[in-house]
């Protein structure tokens, strides 16, 4: 027989088989534990079924011998005997990191007993602990070492712990190692729960980091400039997050993370974002972009629960005073010039390009420091919508929007220099500033006629720039927006097919000699795309009328039922002038409209001619109107510049002196070229034209609001006053901000017209009239 | 009471009645109120029109007339006389008020109008809310270089408004539903009368 299998006597008594177990089993494994040698050397495979059977015998004797419950209790006894005379005194005895060092040496040793108690009274753990609902060997193990041994000492281990990790975090070199086993400890006695971790370690821990965070983040705010501070903070955090990584858990290192953020960033940072050299704005105004983005990257995380909010408003308020300014001096300028100082033209093209520089500096910063957040294009739209759409004087910031478009699209002044790609970029950037504008209409109608005036004297730079920031229109505005311009463009391509078309008619049928030596050409527009343009009846000279009865002839040949409505005013024509004495005998050619050429032709037939009868040659109208008109034709003929006609008064009629003026060919003309254009009238937006859009605007608006109150009427049926105006409103914000008392004006007279009504109870009720 | 003796008020009509049409025309009118003594811009000539709900402004219609009397059981000019006094006190009852004041536009324009000249607007006005409505002088002032016709819908808030305490103005919302003259008559007012209308 070997010795595993000691004789027992049957039955075995507890007490005997106990000793055995002790004497055989514990006592040896403790001497192992508190020597260092590895227990496994000490015993044989032999000994270990022994100690293993004798707990089998004592669990398995017939009753009354069995012992289980008995010994559960001394395995109990025995751990916790051993634990509080051997192993609490020896881990209290030591100091500092010694007493650490002990703590996770004992515990590690712990563990090994814990691994052979449940080897050896497995059959407990598999037959009896459940039944008699205790806790499972392994549990009592922990239970017992924390019981014993960890309560007394987590305080002081813990702030040996919290003091070796300020000293790292001071720089100093620490045993990492050792700092982690202790945490381990901490989570191992949770048996699976981080529980005890959390509220022995990590709370304790979250607290000491708050504090050291509040203590140095106070100094720093006090010491250091913004970016220096963000820099200490973001070296900070870099370290807070290495040092969790190396310690704690991932819980922990998210909680550390929002305690500094707390702490660092959102509790000071108002105070930094002012400061008067090193703030938020003079960071933004000295391009400081670094540190700009470094600011975002800091304040956007989500333990700072301002967020970038307040910096965004900062970002606002300084757009907003920059654009104000723009806008104060223009206005001052253009007081000045109203009242007839200093020069017109550029002061309109100077504001747009300033505030396109200021638009493009600040989306420059938001997008490459600002990580692109909508909170920051929301502060600059907010900005431009506000200063954008102030009052400017005579002028409207969308007239001066509109007229930049046509400088770049004229490609004026010193745009010449600039590539067509250049221009394009200029033209995108203008979208953006039109987007920011209330009274999208009125900017729709001035470009309308400026359009209008490039296509029809071929002032166009380019037919694609035209096209291509149409559609960039389209894409801010919709379809309905653009559909005239877009007719416009178009009719200018199809009147070019009509007149090739009308040249080859000419041709092949031998109509030619009819026009005589007179080279002419049409442009067809239709008429609901273009602005509207007076037609008049002046009598042309039989060459040009027999040129439109002409092509009259053509175009319905070519058409059904249109009707060609004339419009001189927008004609422009060249004419061979001979016979001119200072020219020696070399003809010149005149550019002009149609008009000047009518007044220039009559005087083939006569040397003077007297105003009125320049006038009824010419079937121009007794009124005010056209008498002023034909003034300013033959004045433009006479001036200075290109006096071909002079002027003068009869001393006949002193009282009709004003319409009895003579006008003769004046001889001594002496052109400086063979060509000679005379500026036309038409051919810029007269101060006449832009009172015109500006009422045609104002009526489109009450048709618009009309329109927008009968829809909402007719869909809800019922509304009352304020709802009806709010939602008025909304429908139309796209193109301009009604006014309300507009609206009320419309709603009174749809009343009127009976379109809607009140209700009787209730008169800020309106009610739907089907 | 006894039915309305309708030949005795086709006898009436007869007598006030235009000698070439089927009315009562101005002239008729006139004596009609000469005989039962009453001024014919007395208030209760139009509570007349209105209980006879006359179409249109100085005349009445043989139907109108007859039928409207025979209504209010009148069958001679004395029972008219005495009725008279009763449609005085029909109308200090707000609602019915309300009613016959909106008649009145109605009845006082051109049919092929759809508003009053303010002319006869102001006139009428001083007749109807002589003594209900504080502010009527002031009302009828602010008219005078103000406007050249009266809408249906102005004449009717114009009630609606009368019937406001004058502490109220402090709270008038001129973003309210009034109509547009009336704002600008509290406009007017407040800026003429700074210190009565503050708030």
């Amino acid at each position: 027989m070997s010795n595993s299998f000691p004789r027992f006597p049957y039955p075995l008594s507890f007490e005997e088989g106990w000793s055995f177990i002790w004497n055989k089993g514990f006592l040896p494994l403790q001497q192992c534990l508190e020597s260092g040698m590895d227990s496994r050397k000490k015993y044989g495979a032999e000994q270990w079924m022994a100690i293993y059977n004798t707990v089998y015998t004592l669990c398995t004797q017939k009753p009354p011998h069995i012992y289980a419950d008995q010994l559960y209790v001394s395995i109990k006894e025995t751990e916790t005997q051993y634990l509080r005379e051997r192993v609490l005194p020896s881990v209290k005895s030591l100091h500092d990191e010694f007493k650490l060092k002990e703590l996770v040496h004992r515990w590690e040793n712990h563990k090994v007993m814990m691994r052979w108690i449940r080897k050896i009274f497995g059959y407990l753990d598999r037959f009896y602990v459940k039944r008699a609902q205790k806790p499972t060997l392994d549990e009592l193990g922990y239970n017992c070492f924390r019981d014993n041994v960890f309560q007394a000492v987590k305080a002081e281990a813990r702030s040996i712990v919290l003091s070796l990790l300020e000293k790292e975090r001071m720089g100093e070199i620490v045993d990492q190692l050792l700092i982690q086993s202790v945490v381990r400890i901490f989570v191992e006695l949770g048996n699976g729960s981080l529980k005890l971790y959390t509220e022995e370690l990590e709370t304790p821990y979250l607290k000491a980091v708050a504090e050291y965070c509040k203590a140095v983040s106070n100094r720093w705010a006090e010491e250091d400039s913004f970016p220096v501070y963000m820099i200490r903070v973001e070296e900070a955090l870099e370290d807070e997050v290495r040092r969790c990584k190396t310690y704690f858990t991932e819980q922990t290192e998210e909680r550390s993370l929002l305690i500094c953020e707390a702490e660092l960033l959102d509790a000071h940072q108002l105070k930094l974002l002012m400061k008067e050299h090193s703030g938020f704005i003079p960071l933004l105004l000295q391009g400081r972009k670094s540190d700009l983005a470094r600011w975002y990257r800091l304040f956007s995380r989500p333990g700072v629960s301002q967020g970038i909010e307040p910096a965004a408003e900062m970002l606002r308020t300084q757009i907003l005073q920059e654009g104000n300014d723009v806008v104060k001096a223009f206005r001052a300028r253009l007081e000045q010039n109203d009242k007839g100082g200093g020069e017109k033209s550029s002061h309109g093209q100077e504001f747009i390009e300033t505030l396109m520089e200021i638009h493009e500096r600040y989306l420059e910063v938001i997008i490459t420091c600002l990580g692109s957040h909508a909170r920051f294009y929301r502060a600059i739209k907010e900005a431009f919508e506000s200063f954008l759409n102030q009052p400017l004087g005579s002028v409207t910031s969308a007239e001066l929007l509109s007229t930049y478009c046509d400088i770049l699209l004229k490609a004026s002044g010193e745009i010449r220099h600039l590539s067509e790609d250049a221009i394009e970029e200029k033209l995108e950037k203008v979208v953006k500033l039109f987007s920011y504008l209330s009274e999208k209409d009125l900017f729709g109608e001035f470009y309308r006629k400026q359009l209008s005036k490039r296509l029809l004297f071929q002032r166009s730079l380019s037919e694609d720039l035209e096209r291509s920031f149409i559609t960039k229109l389209k894409m801010t505005c919709g379809s309905q927006y653009t559909s005239k311009l877009e007719g416009m463009v178009t009719d200018m391509h199809l009147s070019r097919e009509v007149q090739e078309g009308f040249h080859v008619w000419l041709q092949s049928n031998a109509i030619q000699q009819v026009l005589g030596n007179i080279d002419f050409n049409v442009t067809v527009l239709t008429t609901g795309h273009w602005p509207t343009y007076k037609s008049d009846d002046i009598y042309l000279p039989e060459e040009l009328s027999r040129c439109l009865s002409v092509f009259q002839e053509y175009y319905d040949s070519r058409t059904s039922q249109r009707k060609l409505r004339w419009v001189h005013s927008l004609g422009v024509g060249t004419l061979h002038c001979y016979g001119f004495p200072l020219t020696k005998g070399k003809s010149f050619e005149l550019q002009v409209s149609t008009h000047q050429m009518c007044i220039l032709l009559l005087f083939n037939d006569a040397e003077r001619l007297s105003f009125q009868s320049i006038r009824k040659s010419l079937n121009v109208g007794n009124s005010e109107q056209d008498v002023e008109g034909l003034k300013k034709y033959l004045n433009s003929l006479c001036n200075s510049k290109y006096p071909i006609l002079s002027k003068s008064t009869t001393a006949i009629h002193e009282e009709n002196a004003e319409n009895e003026e003579l006008y003769e060919i004046n001889l001594k003309f002496a052109p400086l070229s063979r060509r000679i254009k005379i500026p036309l009238l038409m051919a810029r937006i007269n101060q006449e034209e832009k009172e015109a859009t500006r009422t045609a605007v104002d009526e489109d608006r009450r048709h618009a609001i009309e329109a927008a109150i009968v829809r909402i009427m007719k869909s809800r049926r019922t509304i009352d006053h304020q709802r009806l105006i709010v939602e008025v409103s909304q429908q139309l914000m796209q193109l301009f901000n009604p006014d309300p008392k507009v609206i009320k004006a419309r709603i009174e007279d749809l009343i009127t017209r009976e379109y809607i009504e009140r209700d009787e109870q209730n008169s800020s009720l309106y009610k739907y009239v089907a | 009471m006894k039915r309305a003796d309708k030949k005795a008020l086709l006898e009436l009509f007869q007598t006030y009645k235009e000698p070439l049409g089927n009315y009562i025309g101005a002239e008729g009118l006139q004596k009609l109120f000469e005989d039962l003594q009453v001024d014919p811009s007395d208030i209760v000539t139009l509570v007349l029109a209105w209980k006879l709900r006359a179409s249109s402004t100085c005349e009445f219609t043989e139907t109108e007339f007859v039928e409207g009397l025979a209504n209010l059981q009148v069958d001679s000019l004395e029972k008219l006389k005495r009725k008279l006094s009763s449609l005085r006190k029909e109308i200090e009852d707000p609602s019915k008020f309300k009613a016959f004041y909106q008649f009145v536009f109605q009845y006082s324009k051109e049919p092929s109008q759809r508003s009053l000249p303010a002319e006869t607007a102001m006139a009428l006005w001083d007749i109807l809310l002589r003594g209900r409505f504080s502010l009527l002088d002031s009302w009828l002032e602010f008219l005078k270089n103000n406007t050249h016709s009266i809408s249906k819908d102005t004449w009717n808030l114009l009630y609606d408004f009368s019937q406001l305490s004058e502490t109220d103005l402090s709270d008038y919302d001129d973003n309210g539903a009034w109509p547009v003259l009336i704002d600008d008559f509290v406009k007017w007012l407040k800026k003429e009368q700074p210190n009565k209308h503050e708030s």
